[in-house]
């Protein structure tokens, strides 16, 4: 038997085209590598929400505007070394009386981190914990994908601590990245002037300071984000919540203790970011010298030690043990509604 | 695999599903009811996502709802979107399979395998945002068999999807129901699930109505004697002969050359075991020959109708 003589294909694309040409396996073929625990599965939640946040350049424009109250700590750092903020003995000590310095020995540097982290945490780092957590469960919420997680093999608690971790993790990263930077200038700069001596504690402290506004923030978020269907609603809501609370809480402080304002620490504290603002300034252990007052009741001198432990840390606990209960019982793969 | 013993569901004073009892084994189960017949709560419970309110309900032998361990042997794929709009079908995909505990480099490839399957590889790194709703309908499935469940609950799997597109994934779904697996399907498209398998369950104001095979159910329902179409140039002869044929109970004349006659028989197993013997023995010439009631929609009306 002869072989049959080659022919070149008829049209000379046929060839290579041919060549390149593959049948699809479309048959179904099982996974063959490994399975994770369930112990670290809320971690891909926490991974995926961190994703989707990560990707909007607004939330690293905020995190950077989030970042001046250190510049400024810096620069008062810098003139106070510079001699500019110190007065003769016997003389009104202007540093301490602003608000912008501290030569407490002992808390010089901590007041620094201290009024860094409350000055970033009350009004700048706002926008980025909306941005980081208003949208966390109310997108689920009205893409409808809660249904989708929760048909999953993960439980409602691993969904939850998921969102939460997610959003902690950036917002404890946008607080520990500048209190570092801040705590390595000082480190670096004073290191000759007692730095370490002084406040050997101070990295441990601030560690823990930081971590505490993300934590609250977080829990607080995702219990307003699982009531609402949009991020928009949610940051809205948590936003008016947030300063509502504050400018309400000041006012009555103001009216109540007019005249020996340092008493009425609780009522002070008695708004988020007072409450974070006490748990921080005890984990700091630093005592505020402030000017307040205005034309009709005139100017005050307030020493502000930090409030009680147990009750601003107790309000944090509670507050945040509300809002993830809240958002347990919000978060639903199906809305159930009775007839 | 899924087993239901007397379960009901409640929504206050509505009634979601009342008192049904059925098992659904492996292969592929048609779920077929009218709105607001149960279905998605029949779904719901299936899936754990409600807790029955009297009865049990169990998948694989266990208990569903809240149940992590039952849900990862369950690929859900709901009927609304259920999708993030922002990440791509990849990551969508990937996410859900992560959650499912698979890993590293084994669950890229098997999420790319996944996605050739439901034909959305090639868009798979765009964001979902911009895909047509076919396309979102195959990002669902995929999520929902990426992780190899043994039972597969699909709330109306062929919404959306154009000819080509609904041919492709039912074929998927019959080689998963050949593979062994539990494929349950609720969906309207009634002729196409015709083609996916035979296996019914109806459901109605909540009840079950029949489930099996659909030529069985057919067979049972007594309340409409089986109609055969028949097309034909000697109408009137012919119809003269199946007049005598034992349980014909009504023949109707179309006029024309190539004139039609429709019967109705209660015994279609006589009819169709002596029709052709007729045909053979006095030389009838038929043209055409069908059962215009024996088919999904037939049955499903005449049970729906049968209860209404």
């Amino acid at each position: 038997m002869t072989p049959a003589p080659h022919k070149e294909p008829a049209h000379p694309q046929a060839r290579p085209a041919m060549a390149e040409a593959h049948i699809e396996d479309l048959s179904y073929r099982p996974y063959e590598g490994p399975y994770r625990t369930r112990l670290l599965r809320w971690w891909v939640i926490a991974g995926a929400w961190m994703r989707v946040v990560r990707r909007q350049p607004a939330f690293w424009a905020c995190v950077a505007i989030s970042m001046w109250p250190y510049a400024r700590a810096i620069f008062f750092l810098y003139l106070d070394s510079n001699g500019m903020l110190r007065r003769p003995p016997g003389t009104p000590d202007v540093g301490l009386m602003l608000g912008i310095a501290d030569h407490t020995p002992g808390q010089q540097f901590a007041f620094q981190l201290y009024g860094a982290l409350t000055s970033q945490w009350f009004l700048w780092m706002l926008p980025v914990a909306l941005i980081a957590g208003a949208g966390s469960i109310a997108l689920d919420n009205r893409a409808g994908a809660l249904m989708l997680y929760l048909s999953k093999p993960v439980s409602k608690a691993e969904y939850l601590l998921g969102k939460w971790a997610g959003i902690f993790v950036l917002l404890a990263g946008a607080t520990l990245a500048p209190q570092f930077f801040l705590y390595g200038y000082c480190a670096l700069s004073y290191s000759g002037e007692g730095f370490f001596r002084n406040e050997p504690l101070l990295v441990v402290r601030m560690v823990a300071a930081s971590l505490v506004p993300a934590a609250v923030h977080a829990a607080l978020l995702i219990g307003f984000s699982a009531w609402s269907r949009t991020s928009r609603m949610a940051g809205a809501v948590y936003a008016g919540f947030y300063f509502v609370v504050s400018i309400a809480a000041q006012m009555v402080w103001r009216l109540l203790y007019h005249g020996h304002l340092g008493q009425g620490d609780l009522v002070r504290h008695l708004h988020v970011h007072g409450i974070i603002e006490g748990v921080v300034q005890n984990i700091f252990g630093v005592t505020i010298h402030t000017i307040t007052g205005n034309r009709r009741m005139g100017i005050e001198y307030v020493t502000l030690p930090p409030p009680s432990l147990g009750i601003v840390g107790g309000l944090c606990l509670f507050l945040m043990v509300a809002a993830i209960i809240a958002a347990r019982y919000r978060v639903q793969a199906v809305e159930v509604l009775r007839g | 695999m899924i087993t239901l013993h007397h379960a009901s569901r409640w929504y206050g004073h509505v009634l979601g599903v009342n008192d049904v009892s059925c098992t659904i084994s492996a292969g592929i189960t048609t779920l077929l009811g009218p709105n607001g017949a149960g279905k998605t709560t029949l779904i719901r419970l299936i899936t754990g996502q409600l807790r029955p309110t009297t009865g049990s309900v169990a998948v694989l032998g266990e208990r569903p709802f809240a149940n992590p361990r039952v849900y990862a042997k369950i690929g859900y794929c709901p009927e609304g979107e259920g999708i993030y709009e922002d990440l791509t079908a990849r990551q969508m995909v990937g996410l859900l399979a992560a959650l499912s505990g698979m890993s590293g480099r084994a669950l890229r490839d098997h999420v790319q395998h996944v996605l050739e399957l439901t034909g959305i590889a090639e868009s798979a790194d765009r964001r979902i945002a911009g895909y047509s709703k076919g396309m979102r309908q195959r990002v669902k499935l995929a999520q929902a068999i990426v992780h190899e469940p043994e039972v597969l609950i699909l709330d109306e799997p062929l919404n959306g999807l154009d000819p080509v597109g609904r041919r492709e994934i039912a074929q998927l779904l019959k080689d998963l129901g050949a593979a062994g697996k539990c494929v349950v399907v609720s969906s309207h498209i009634l002729h196409e699930v015709e083609q996916l398998t035979r296996n019914i369950v109806v459901l109605h104001h909540g009840r079950l109505l029949a489930q099996g095979d659909l030529y069985a159910i057919r067979a049972l329902i007594d309340a409409h004697p089986h109609r055969v179409a028949i097309t034909t140039p000697d109408g009137r002869e012919l119809a003269r002969c199946l007049l005598d044929l034992p349980g014909v109970v009504s023949v109707r004349l179309d006029g024309g050359n190539e004139g039609g006659v429709e019967i109705e028989t209660r015994d279609p197993e006589h009819f169709y075991h002596e029709f052709p013997k007729l045909v053979a023995h006095r030389r009838f010439r038929i043209t055409a020959f069908s059962s215009p009631d024996n088919n999904l929609e037939a049955v499903f009306r005449y049970l729906v109708e049968g209860t209404s």
